[in-house]
């Protein structure tokens, strides 16, 4: 039985390596990193997501999309016999019209898409990468500037949305140690100053649930406002607000487009106003989210990892000839060259 | 948690450096947005204009041949928009809905492309979209920002190897030392922000360079077109102007299908991972804006302050900050060799690092704590660990160590 040297770093060219005893029997070679197999888990459950909402979605929809077609098939019929139109002469019509659509053409007449106030509402939904299409450039030239336009401003942007996440936390955090505090909690968050333990941070949950009603709020609000103004129904709204501050932006249901002739400007702000703080609150939503989806990874590598060592102890006790490396003896040890900056620091960490 | 630094020397301002600094990015980005506007609609307009006269021309032309009005002809085409909202077009596309068309919808969900060629038009739909896309796109983003970091240790863990190399070849050490105390070599040596921007660049170009040469034959392009639609759908704008697999039948269509799915997953990658890196630039140059605006505005700026950085935790009697060694994450500075005795602003040497690195002398140790308080950045500038990366990367590096449960477990 050989013993296995984690330190010699020739034997294990992984960035990162874990020797516990969960890890360290039988090829520890082939057992990636912590991060790495956190990486590559995550990888799977995002595609298995995906198949199943593919399925979902196609099972909800298809029956609409086919209906729709026949509907259309018939409706083409119809005016191809009542205006006695040859089918090509009518589909090369469609194809202009789908062209004047990419110009940003409608049937009902909206508002200038290329004017200073679209513009601007166009480069907005650039940099923050919502993208809903009903603007996009048409020439080369106007092409060719997005290309670079984007890559600084949306680096911009990424960085504004980010210092608005840590402003966020930072403000949050103080809003419930002074909640702790009012309700008499010296449970020991404070050190005898009455200042905050700097050791005290606050629970993720805390701040998700915070974060997800502070985001209710502005989207039931933006609702109703464009509900009112944008003639859609209540959910109608709902929907293009999920749609909007995720930044997927579709562009089926776009705000401001219609020609308004009653307080345009007001309302032009309001929506740009409520679109920011949309985004921001749902941006960082989505990342206080990603924290605790994090958690649930971590604990299913431990499970993994637990249900791999039974295997691994199974196979021991069966097959005492086979050059097993484990070694129960040694505290476990994470030995991690990442960011961190005690990368030869030896932490007794649980991998 | 940090409480923010007072920008030194404007206590009469009462700002904190921290919403400083957001304040000061809002104002640029909205800078930037009206400039960006104003070329936007004088480049633009001309066009829109020239469609909508050529799209009336058509009408109407459309009109008088075939002896239609035109209040008919669009009630026609206002029907076939509700059509288009469906999906339908005037030349046969692949079906929407089926698994693959709706696998495509899902994919551009969690990653918040929306092109927008696929949309739910039932109730059920819109409203599962909701709560599938909440779930979708948070975990989505966790993964950009694992690769972020994954892509970020890969490559320090690359340069560092070519650097040791580089070192080893040149005869400075004795081949024989793995670890040596030199002060490219310190353990925590992490690459400088540019050289990764650059090498992420070269990726990113790469891969749009390559995915245009598949996207122009197959989907009948032209190649600058096929760039655009790589940009705007990598970077997840997604307009939806140009979106790839949308015929009904190609050649090698399972190929094509795959490879088209690849090449969005690392082109966002990438191109997510580029922002964030830049976005690092961009907070370097932030935090130079704010110490010459401070200085500007607040006339107690000395030049001794300058000379030793502002945020020196060794230098006595410095008032307003904390005399904390450790730094918070966030404040780190430019590194640029030429700024006369600038101190690398933001993250000290933490006492906590050295001692806990057992790697390095106490003699060492020693040596860069006297180079921070009299100022020596020149040598230890590009080699040290204060580039921008210290505080971890993206908005992981952002919440990390500021919940509860980012602080210990990582």
């Amino acid at each position: 039985m050989y013993s296995f040297k984690m330190s010699s770093r020739q034997t294990c060219p992984r960035t990162c390596f874990c020797k516990h005893k969960y890890f360290s029997c039988c090829c520890p070679s082939l057992i990636p990193s912590r991060e790495t197999a956190r990486f590559y888990l995550l990888f799977v459950l995002i595609a298995l997501y995906m198949l199943a909402g593919a399925a979902i979605f196609s099972s909800l929809e298809r029956p609409a999309e086919l209906q729709a077609h026949l509907l259309w098939e018939r409706r083409l019929q119809d005016f191809r016999h009542e205006h006695n139109i040859s089918y090509e002469d009518l589909k090369s019509l469609l194809h202009h019209y789908e062209e004047a659509r990419t110009a940003g053409i409608r049937t009902e007449q909206g508002r200038a898409l290329w004017d200073i106030p679209g513009a601007f509402y166009f480069v907005g939904t650039v940099v923050s990468t919502i993208g809903f299409g009903v603007t996009a450039p048409s020439t080369l030239t106007g092409k060719v500037l997005l290309v670079f336009y984007g890559l600084l401003g949306c680096s911009s942007t990424i960085l504004f949305f980010n210092l608005f996440l840590e402003r966020v936390i930072t403000l949050l955090s103080f809003l419930i140690f002074w909640c702790h505090r009012r309700r008499g909690g010296h449970s020991g968050l404070e050190d005898s100053d009455g200042n905050r333990n700097e050791e005290w941070k606050p629970s993720v949950y805390q701040v998700t649930l915070i974060l997800f009603v502070a985001v209710l709020l502005v989207a039931c609000g933006a609702a109703s406002l464009y509900s009112a103004m944008e003639g859609w129904s209540y959910l109608e709204s709902l929907y293009f607000c999920f749609v909007a501050f995720s930044t997927v932006g579709f562009g089926d249901f776009v705000s401001g487009q219609r020609e308004h002739h009653e307080d345009t400007r007001v309302y032009q702000v309001g929506n740009c106003l409520l679109m920011l703080l949309g985004v921001c609150c749902t941006y960082s939503l989505f990342n206080a989210i990603s924290v605790i989806i994090k958690q649930g990874l971590n604990w299913m590598l431990r499970t993994l990892a637990w249900m791999y060592s039974g295997i691994c102890n199974y196979r021991l006790q069966l097959r005492p000839l086979f050059k097993l490396c484990f070694s129960d003896s040694e505290p476990p040890k994470c030995y991690c060259e990442d960011n961190n900056p005690h990368r030869q620091q030896v932490q007794a960490v649980s991998c | 948690m940090m409480p923010g630094q007072r920008l030194q020397g404007c206590r009469s301002l009462h700002l904190n450096e921290d919403n400083g600094r957001f304040a000061l990015l809002a104002l640029l980005i909205i800078l930037y947005l009206l400039c960006g506007a104003a070329v936007f609609s004088a480049i633009e307009r001309p066009s829109e204009l020239r469609a909508h006269g050529r799209w009336n021309g058509t009408l109407l032309n459309f009109s008088e041949t075939f002896n239609i009005s035109l209040q008919d002809l669009n009630s026609f085409l206002r029907e076939y928009e509700a059509a288009i909202a469906a999906g339908i077009r005037a030349d046969a596309l692949r079906p929407r809905w089926d698994f693959t068309g709706a696998f495509y919808f899902v994919g551009t969900v969690v990653s918040t492309i929306g092109f927008g060629m696929t949309t739910p038009v039932t109730i059920a739909g819109k409203v599962f979209l909701i709560f599938y896309g909440l779930l979708g796109c948070a975990a989505t983003i966790l993964f950009f920002n694992l690769f972020l970091e994954r892509i970020i240790t890969l490559l320090a863990v690359v340069m560092k190897a070519v650097r040791e190399r580089r070192i080893r070849n040149s005869g400075l050490l004795p081949p024989g030392i793995r670890h040596d105390f030199s002060a490219y070599s310190l353990p925590g040596w992490k690459p400088s922000v540019y050289h990764v921007m650059l090498i992420l660049g070269l990726s990113a170009i790469t891969i749009s360079c390559c995915a245009s040469a598949m996207y122009t034959p197959v989907e009948g392009w032209g190649y600058l077109d096929s760039l655009y639609f790589c940009f705007v759908t990598f970077s997840t704008i997604g307009f939806g102007d140009f979106v790839s697999s949308q015929s009904a039948a190609y050649k090698y269509q399972s190929l094509y299908r795959v490879a088209n799915f690849l090449f969005m997953l690392m082109g966002v990658c990438c191109i997510y991972s580029l922002f964030n890196v830049i976005s690092i630039v961009i907070k370097q140059v932030l935090n130079w804006m704010l110490e010459k605006m401070s200085c500007l505005f607040c006339q107690r700026c000395n030049k001794a302050s300058a000379l030793l950085g502002r945020r020196n935790a060794i230098r006595p009697g410095s008032k307003g900050r904390q005399g904390r060694v450790g730094q918070p994450p966030d404040s780190d500075g430019p590194c640029d060799s030429d700024t006369e005795g600038r101190r690398l602003s933001g993250e000290m040497i933490s006492m906590k690092d050295l001692a806990a690195s057992n790697k390095v002398s106490l003699a060492i140790m020693q040596k860069q704590l006297s180079e921070s308080a009299n100022g020596y950045p020149r040598t230890v500038c590009g080699s040290s660990r204060h580039n921008g990366f210290s505080g971890g990367v993206g908005a992981l590096g952002i919440m990390n160590n500021r919940l509860a449960e980012t602080s210990n477990s990582r």
